[in-house]
């Protein structure tokens, strides 16, 4: 039995409609928090009540266009067996967090528990031109149904932007209410003491790892996903992108675009091979350093480096 | 030669490729991922060449197309020809 009213989590304005089980306790962790655009049965059905026809609200226009649709169901046991040749492990030495099978219409992908690699929690099939996910879970240790526990989350929104003009990327991402940066770069690098410096100096920070980066009405914009900690929505114009790395004095190098771009590639996350992905993934970078300025940054880190920065900007 | 324009053939399942304008960027795959960090970028007549290798093309065919196509001397290009084809297997690590 499942839900008439879908649960909506807004991610980078993304809308995902949850289509969740009647009789079974279901659960998004508290960093879904902020994400949620479902409000109670009660207040909808107040809205429902005041909503004139012609006047319907935000947010009742937001419910109807849906990006994707998220059918929840308790079990692995019960996902049917039509999934086909292994396509790609994601294997941590011996054992794999995720492993991604051909199906019919798109892919099937067995998640592991990632702190208890052995243990299998979910199996999801995605159907591409539906753009729908079917997720089969086994229940947490509350016995609560918990669809989107970690990895699964990060992989659907890596299948959204092979569809879409996004970009999931390792970054930490600022906001000075003039202009937003990005830093990306693999861990190590320095991309939370950067956000931690731009914050120290009073920006805004999107997020200090991970982010979405989505063109909307030709421009694009920088946002926060869900993390394992509570947060709210964010979302910043991305003007300037900075490959940080630890030097002993600031630097500052713009190079050709080709190499540039590769270089912000590098730190995009991707799931395993796929040409057609790759091309997309290729041509959104592309748009971006068409757009963006992509610069190597040697770092010294101390509140110097912003004003170093904006010097360079400003040149 | 010949030998050498087959091993290149038959290594293009491991390279993403993508054109970039009279450019061409030919990206690795290493353990079923693309490969970033090792991309190389073959230039208007390197494209040409990679193309044409992909089309079936030996070294005598390879060599008119581009006398034609870039209007040049059928030695230089044999000699260019065989260096760039060169590097171009040291790059894909063909033993």
């Amino acid at each position: 039995m499942i839900t008439q009213e879908p649960i909506h989590v807004k991610i980078a304005e993304f809308i995902l409609a949850l289509i969740v089980p009647k009789d079974v306790s279901f659960v998004l962790d508290g960093g879904f928090k902020g994400f949620l655009a479902e409000r109670s049965a009660a207040a909808e059905e107040r809205e429902r009540e005041t909503e004139r026809e012609t006047e319907r609200s935000a947010a009742a226009e937001e419910r109807e266009r849906v990006d994707l649709r998220i059918f929840c169901h308790v079990g692995c046991v019960n996902a049917p067996k039509t999934w086909g040749k292994e396509i790609y492990s994601a294997k941590n030495e011996e054992h794999a967090l995720w492993t991604i099978y051909e199906a019919d219409g798109g892919i099937c992908i067995h998640v592991n528990d990632s702190e208890e690699l052995t243990r299998l929690q979910h199996i999801a099939f995605y159907q591409e031109e539906q753009q729908a996910w079917t997720i089969y879970s086994d229940l947490n240790e509350e016995q609560e149904l918990e669809s989107l526990r970690y990895p699964m989350l990060p992989l659907i929104l890596y299948y959204l932007t092979t569809k879409t003009e996004s970009l999931l990327v390792h970054a930490s991402g600022v906001f000075d209410g003039e202009h937003g940066r990005i830093f990306s770069g693999f861990s190590g690098v320095g991309k939370s003491t950067m956000a931690g410096l731009w914050e120290s100096a009073g920006a805004q920070v999107i997020n200090d790892d991970r982010l979405m980066l989505r063109k909307l009405d030709g421009r694009w914009w920088m946002f926060n996903t869900p993390m394992y900690y509570t947060d709210v929505p964010k979302k910043a114009p991305l003007d300037f992108i900075y490959l940080p790395f630890h030097h002993p004095e600031n630097t500052y190098e713009r190079g050709n675009g080709i190499q540039m771009s590769m270089r912000f590639m590098a730190h995009c996350i991707q799931h395993g091979y796929n040409e057609k992905h790759v091309q997309w993934h290729l041509d959104q970078v592309m748009d971006i350093a068409k757009h963006i300025p992509i610069t190597r940054l040697g770092v010294v880190p101390t509140t110097e480096v912003l004003t170093f920065i904006k010097e360079h900007e400003s040149a | 030669m010949k030998d050498v324009i087959q091993q290149i053939y038959d290594k293009k399942e491991s390279y993403v490729c993508r054109s970039t304008g009279d450019e061409l960027l030919l990206i690795p795959l290493k353990n079923n991922v693309a490969d970033f960090n090792q991309y190389l970028t073959l230039n208007e007549v390197g494209a040409f060449i990679w193309d044409n290798i992909q089309l079936g093309d030996d070294e005598a065919s390879l060599v008119a197309k581009i006398c034609a196509e870039f209007e040049a001397n059928e030695e230089e290009v044999l000699d260019d020809l065989r260096a760039f084809l060169e590097k171009l297997r040291t790059y894909l690590e063909i033993q």
